[in-house]
């Protein structure tokens, strides 16, 4: 049932000056975070998490939701001009986009990557609208019981499907529980777990964990690359320059249309796999980018074809709406991007859940609203300016990484003017480091830390409603059952069947696509 | 994609590292054994310690599981490339942002001595002048070249940091600078 009134205020508050403008700031930099290789769509939005917290909700969400759909069509543009995508889910379009610049054809591939990425992404965003609320009305049946499995649930299905190690997706879960549960419990607010330091008593903040995670574990990964491996952009003399001039060969729109099989594969594919918790848009996009391939073997995709860069394109922005459902609909955060727009929400004092249906109509019809109009942001930014993201993806990292830690550093202090914030941050940095080194996950951390107090809460509820009994609390309903059963289906299932090595030859392809281009390129 | 090459030493195979970690996850698990509000419990009947001691099991099963996987003798690429000396390059470079931090914000974290130091060198507190300074440092200490670009990508890219966040609303420290430009009274 739409709430109209909500509806009105809604538009009232996007429709304004201040909100378009964080929409276009928001993907503005986005599409740059994601033509520089080395920054993602997650170390963007962790940078520019903290800068929302003086914000009115439709502004920061439309920086945020601007940032993100920005950053996952921002990859292609260094993917197709320099065959080193600026982000992971850009890694499948190095396969045709790259081979078409080298034919001079670069124009062309650009906007095929455009197109494909904004009709996808608009498409799954309609889904994630129509979806999110019916799902939402089937969690608020369910009881603390009921929700303190779903969280089980949702941190197994993370342990199995990122990552190329069950073992290591689980021990990221693991380690975000264990932080969640630093400071105060969230029922009685007791200290534990401090390990006797009194500036630990508050626990520890999502801002400074996030930035160290993701921002700080980036950057020093990048900093130990560019003394182990010899970082050398691949330049393309005038090609580049050329990409916008009037001469380029544009798309005309008969070819826009004639991807229209490639397209539907990616927005299917995409939709699906972002509505899936643990996945991502990187395997949203090598999917489609597969099945679009096997589908029409007469198109020759993988050869230099428009067709191949916008079923992968279609595939990776297609996930951006959907990773919202799980979130929107059941409290849990799909991926390290949904966990973090969740955590702005609750930064502007929304929790997001069934209830925020109920309880926040307004915020919940702003974000959709944004999912949207993001969109044609996204494709105004992105037609104009190209030509000058193209040039970003030369930025040496020798410049970039400097900049992004000083930001890093105000990012983390002015959330809280928290002087120990700084110390988290920088601590969690070499966390990071280290993770990304032995292949840990890093988003299963950042989720099971939000759905800690969450899952410690439900637990006790139950227990309180059932008298202290363990077995009546867990097992209190035939669906509580079933989704116990389900997560140990699951766990036995994710270690016989190795279902993350299965995912990680997805990633694997995703490094052997950069590698074949780069040679080529070479050649 | 993991690299079993032979060349890669043990402690930098998924088993090396898993056994550090199994190391590390027991004494972990024996600190919380001994600490009093693990087994405190709740008038819900619940123990204090039960998602702490839940999540330090699961760490240890999963690192367990790590140390005798069937990847066990394969090496992560960015593990089997990292050598001492990288990791010490990472804390060096968290270190560099900590004094930053520690002179930009004027920060003691509550601390005596980091006062009396402090109190010793001039601009403390000045965000725009020690800004300029970190990102100069951390751009020739990377690579780039001539340091006068360096020099000059730091003044820049300070100030545009400085104006952005003066826009947003959010507070820097100033000092000197704040009080030439008129926006504070520090």
């Amino acid at each position: 049932m739409i709430n109209v009134d909500a509806l009105y205020d809604a538009i009232e508050l996007v429709f304004t000056w201040h909100t378009l403008m964080w929409i276009a700031i928001g993907v503005t930099i986005g599409v740059g975070v994601g033509a520089m290789p080395g920054l993602t769509a997650t170390t963007g939005i962790a940078l520019m998490l903290p800068l929302t917290f003086t914000m009115d909700q439709a502004a920061a969400l439309g920086l945020l939701i601007g940032l993100y759909k920005g950053a996952i069509y921002g990859g292609s543009i260094s993917a197709i001009s320099f065959a080193t995508p600026g982000t992971s889910e850009a890694a499948a379009t190095v396969f045709d986009g790259h081979k078409l610049m080298t034919r001079g054809k670069g124009k062309k591939a650009l906007l095929i990557a455009l197109y494909a990425s904004v009709t996808a992404d608009f498409l799954s965003d309609v889904i994630t609208i129509l979806i999110a609320p019916m799902l939402a009305l089937v969690a608020l049946k369910f009881g603390p019981s009921e929700r303190f499995w779903l969280m089980v649930l949702a941190v197994c299905l993370l342990g199995a499907l990122s990552g190329s190690h069950f073992a290591k997706g689980m021990l990221s879960a693991a380690m975000g529980l264990f932080i969640g549960t630093i400071g105060a419990d969230p029922v009685s607010s007791i200290p534990r777990n401090t390990f006797d330091l009194w500036w630990l008593g508050e626990g520890i903040h999502l801002i400074p964990l996030v930035v160290g995670i993701f921002a700080m574990g980036a950057m020093l990964e990048k900093i130990v690359e560019m003394s182990t491996v010899k970082q050398k952009v691949q330049r393309l003399g005038g090609t580049v320059k050329g990409l916008f001039s009037m001469g380029g060969e544009g798309l005309s729109f008969k070819e826009y249309l004639s991807c229209w099989k490639e397209m539907s594969i990616g927005l299917g594919v995409g939709t699906f796999v972002g509505m899936l918790p643990g996945l991502g848009s990187t395997v949203g996009a090598f999917l489609s980018y597969g099945i679009a391939k096997q589908a029409s073997p007469e198109k020759k995709i993988g050869t230099g074809k428009i067709e191949g860069v916008a079923a992968a394109e279609a595939g990776n922005n297609a996930t951006v709406g959907p990773t919202l459902v799980p979130l929107l609909a059941f409290g849990i955060p799909g991926s390290a991007v949904a966990a973090l727009i969740g955590a702005a929400l609750m930064l502007q004092g929304a929790t997001p859940g069934p209830r925020m249906f109920e309880l926040f109509p307004t915020v919940i019809y702003s974000l959709f609203l944004i999912l949207i109009l993001g969109n044609f942001f996204n494709l105004g930014i992105g037609r104009v300016f190209a030509f000058v993201y193209a040039k970003l993806g030369e930025l040496p990292p020798q410049v970039l990484v400097p900049i992004v830690m000083g930001m890093a550093v105000i990012g983390a202090y002015s959330y809280a003017n928290n002087e120990w914030d700084v110390l988290v941050m920088l601590i969690f940095g070499i966390v990071g480091l280290f993770m990304r080194t032995f292949r840990i996950p890093e988003a299963p951390l950042i989720i099971t830390f939000l759905l800690a107090p969450q899952a410690e809460e439900n637990l006790r509820r139950g227990l309180l409603i059932n008298e202290g009994d363990w077995i009546a609390t867990l097992m209190n309903s035939p669906l509580a059952i079933g989704l116990a059963i389900a997560v140990v289906a699951l766990t036995y299932i994710s270690t016989r069947m190795r279902i993350s090595e299965r995912m990680t030859e997805i990633a694997d392809d995703a490094e052997a696509a950069e590698a074949e281009a780069k040679a080529n390129t070479n050649s | 994609m993991a690299s079993s090459d032979r060349s890669v030493g043990w402690l930098k195979t998924n088993q090396g590292v898993a056994a550090c970690l199994v190391v590390a996850m027991l004494v972990l698990l024996g600190y919380l054994l001994s600490q009093d509000w693990v087994y405190q419990q709740q008038r819900d009947g619940f123990r204090l310690g039960f998602f702490t001691m839940v999540s330090a099991l699961v760490m240890l099963v999963c690192v367990g599981f790590t140390l005798i996987g069937k990847q066990k003798d394969q090496a992560t690429p960015e593990m089997a490339r990292m050598r001492g000396s990288d990791w010490l390059r990472g804390i060096t470079a968290l270190l560099t942002m900590l004094v930053y931090y520690v002179l930009a914000w004027d920060a003691h974290f509550s601390q005596d001595w980091v006062r009396a130091i402090l109190e010793v060198i001039p601009f403390t507190g000045d965000f725009l002048i020690w800004t300029v300074v970190f990102l100069t440092i951390g751009m020739v200490g990377l690579g780039v070249r001539p340091i006068t670009s360096a020099i000059t990508a730091g003044v820049v890219v300070s100030f545009v940091i400085f104006g952005l966040f003066l826009l947003i609303g959010i507070d820097l420290p100033q000092s000197v600078f704040g009080q030439l430009l008129g926006t504070s009274a520090a």
